[in-house]
């Protein structure tokens, strides 16, 4: 066996020297600095402010939401992906492949002007509609040949549609070698083949943009993937994403370079016709989610601002459901409603949104279980959480049967204390781990992180006779802390949900407390 | 190697002053010319690439400097926190060091395995999964306490040993094949 400590510790002395001395700061280090300090400041403004609605209205009026559509006038997406900004027409869709992802990694991403039916497929080796127009990238991680960013599309050598046009090119990134082609069918129209080129023309690069990189999609996982949406707020960009894999079924998210929002197990034809994400990122929020076929219209009613209809979203049939997404980028952090409409027009229901306060899948607006604070349904088991004597919370079945409840406590607890229990589902899927417990009075926040490191905001209940607040939330697959934080989003304390020990305040993508 | 230092006052006060509401650009330069070059050296041997590790500091000091911080003291282990969490979690997502594991299985840059020869070594330490990497830098190059380095990692003791173990056996499985 050889012993490599030694060797390993030499080596690390010996290649200290590669670093170059830091002789100087970098440029703009301090206004990046004050800049993430000033945003912090925004958002634990607008909360309070949140706090204090009622006696702030002409505060309000100068920090009023304001709807930032992901589609031009033109009618257009523009997308930033870790591999590189696109812009392509609103009804065409965007989807991806992660081409043996551990070995050889790399991409092929289609945008085409019909649904193909599935992600991202070769297209030469593909029957696909004759009046299809596919824009095709397959992107790889190897060496860096050819030549440069712009290139343009010429006719391929040994075409494989009516219309084939190729261009490869390379980048000295990590995502380095580029092959594009364009391919439409005999019965494609040449405005969608102009659309086509046209995109490909609209091609940038992160570097290039500037504007960093959001971090999608990823090619550690065996993953489909499909961008639904895209935009930017004061330059800061965003991304609606969905993907499916064999290990995580079918998901949903909302991406930003301050951290990202997902919701998974979403069923067609379950009770819950809307799925609700208020997610709040550098002080603005994405107001996303899902509803059922029944829902036709979508309208959201910000407090502080006119009532406008989302952009919604079909989803690719690849996905297999036929929910409809929508998202709504807005400046602040408001607090509002959406109404959802038939398609005769009649007005379904109105369901109240606040920041970072997630309508749980699976939750019964109409119905809910009296005296419950959460209800909910996973792998066939429906649940609920209730108070029991008022100082303890229960899990248990609908037939109740008990799962999990907290301990019991006595007298007050202590400002800043948290105290939780955690109850794990497992079935056909992902692993859902419902935390639930109580926080002490100063407690207004309660953040679960899991491994991917981006936090799900909980729902906390603070009673009206001064009791202390109750909190729940879903943790999902791989649950690591639960993080409570004061109401200015002052860290207090974090618990370790594999060990439920006291653990350092661990690194959060993003505001905590959005 | 580095031992876990006490602040001096001094340093305590400069610390303070930077990462309160009011610092200066001067201020904040200090603090990254003072803090910088040991966290560029980890991120160094986290990533196996200068420019990416200045990146990722640069990145890790913005946030870990543009949050409120419990006191001085905690500024440095924050920022090495921050940096192994921006090292697993961007490039865990990238996957930059395949194009490098492509090189290394290049027959025609293999070299025979030897002793005093440890760039090899330090190419194989960057073809390991990114978690083990940044629990064998921790524990040798930091030094850290296994609690600690857990504690950066975001995991118990036991899973920390077991991914020192795991990385180690595969660093000497790559050296074994250099040796072949």
């Amino acid at each position: 066996m050889i012993d490599l400590e030694p060797d390993l510790r030499e080596m690390f002395r010996r290649r200290e020297g590669d670093v170059r001395p830091v002789l100087a700061s970098p440029p703009r280090i301090g206004s990046r600095v004050r800049w993430r300090r000033a945003r912090r400041g925004l958002l634990a403004g607008l909360l309070a402010s949140a706090v204090a609605v009622a006696s702030v209205t002409g505060v309000r009026s100068l920090t009023g939401p304001r709807y930032v559509p992901g589609v031009s006038e033109e009618g257009t997406r523009t997308v930033e992906l870790d591999v590189f900004e696109i812009t392509y027409p609103a009804d065409w869709f965007l989807t991806g492949v992660a081409i043996a992802p551990m070995e050889d990694p790399s991409w092929r991403i289609v945008l085409s002007n019909v649904d193909l039916g599935e992600p991202a497929p070769d297209p030469c080796s593909t029957s696909l509609p004759s009046h299809a127009v596919m824009l095709v990238f397959v992107i790889g991680t190897g060496p860096a040949e050819g030549p440069g960013w712009p290139v343009e599309l010429a006719p391929a050598p040994e075409p494989c549609g009516a219309t084939h046009l190729v261009a490869a090119w390379s980048r000295d990134r990590y995502a380095s070698s580029y092959r594009a082609e364009v391919i439409a069918g005999s019965g494609a129209s040449r405005s969608d083949v102009d659309a086509a080129r046209r995109a490909f023309r609209t091609l940038r690069f992160p570097d290039e943009s500037g504007a960093g990189i959001l971090p999608y999609p990823e090619i550690d996982r065996d993953v489909s993937f499909a961008v639904l949406a895209g935009g930017r707020i004061d330059e800061e960009p965003w991304l609606l994403g969905a993907d499916r894999s064999e290990a995580n079924g079918f998901h949903v998210h909302v991406s930003t370079r301050d951290g990202g929002s997902g919701i998974g197990s979403m069923r067609t034809g379950s009770r819950t016709d809307v799925y609700l994400d208020p997610a709040v990122f550098g002080g603005n929020m994405y107001l996303w989610g899902a509803v059922q076929p029944g829902i036709a219209r979508v309208e959201v009613r910000p407090e502080g601002a006119d009532p406008f209809d989302p952009d919604m979203i079909r989803l690719p049939s690849f996905l297999g459901s036929d929910l409809r997404a929508f998202v709504a980028p807005m400046t602040g952090a408001p607090s509002g409603a959406i109404a959802l409409y038939d398609g005769t027009g009649a007005l379904v229901r109105e369901v109240p949104f606040a920041p970072g306060a997630v309508l749980t899948p699976e939750r019964d607006r109409d119905r809910p279980v009296a005296g419950a604070i959460a209800d909910g349904r996973f792998f066939g088991t429906s649940w609920v959480l209730r108070p029991d004597g008022g100082e303890v919370l229960v899990l248990e079945t609908a037939d109740g049967d008990e799962l999990a409840r907290t301990g019991e406590r006595g007298a007050e607890l202590p400002p800043d204390a948290l105290v939780l229990t955690t109850y794990a589902f497992e079935g056909d899927g992902p692993t859902q781990t419902i935390v639930f417990g109580h926080g002490g009075r100063e407690v207004a926040f309660v953040v679960l992180v899991g491994d991917g490191g981006l936090p799900s905001t909980t729902e906390v209940i603070r009673p009206t006779d001064g009791r202390d607040p109750s909190f729940w939330g879903n943790a999902g697959a791989r649950p690591e802390f639960a993080v409570a934080y004061d109401a200015s989003c002052a860290f207090l304390r974090a618990i370790d949900l594999r060990t439920l020990e006291e653990a350092p305040e661990p690194e959060i993508a993003g505001s905590p407390c959005g | 190697m580095h031992e876990v230092e006490e602040l001096s006052a001094m340093e305590a006060r400069a610390i303070g002053a930077a990462v309160g509401a009011e610092a200066s650009e001067g201020e904040l330069g200090d603090l990254y010319l003072r803090s910088a070059p040991r966290a560029i050296r980890l991120a160094y041997f986290l990533t196996g690439d200068r420019d990416l590790a200045e990146d990722i500091v640069q990145e890790a000091f913005v946030r870990v400097a543009g949050r409120r911080l419990r006191g001085p003291e905690t500024f440095d282990a924050y920022l090495r926190r921050t940096v192994v969490n921006l090292f697993v979690s961007t490039l865990r997502r990238r996957r930059i060091e395949r194009s490098r594991l492509r090189t290394l299985r290049d027959p025609g840059v293999q070299q025979p395995y030897d002793p005093s020869a440890r760039d090899e070594l330090f190419r194989a330490l960057n073809t390991l999964p990114e978690r083990q990497r940044a629990a064998i830098v921790l524990r040798f190059y930091e030094d850290l306490p296994e609690r600690e380095a857990a504690n950066v990692l975001g995991c118990s003791t036991g899973a920390l040993n077991q991914l020192v173990v795991r990385g180690m056996a595969a660093l000497r499985e790559r050296m074994r094949g250099d040796e072949r």
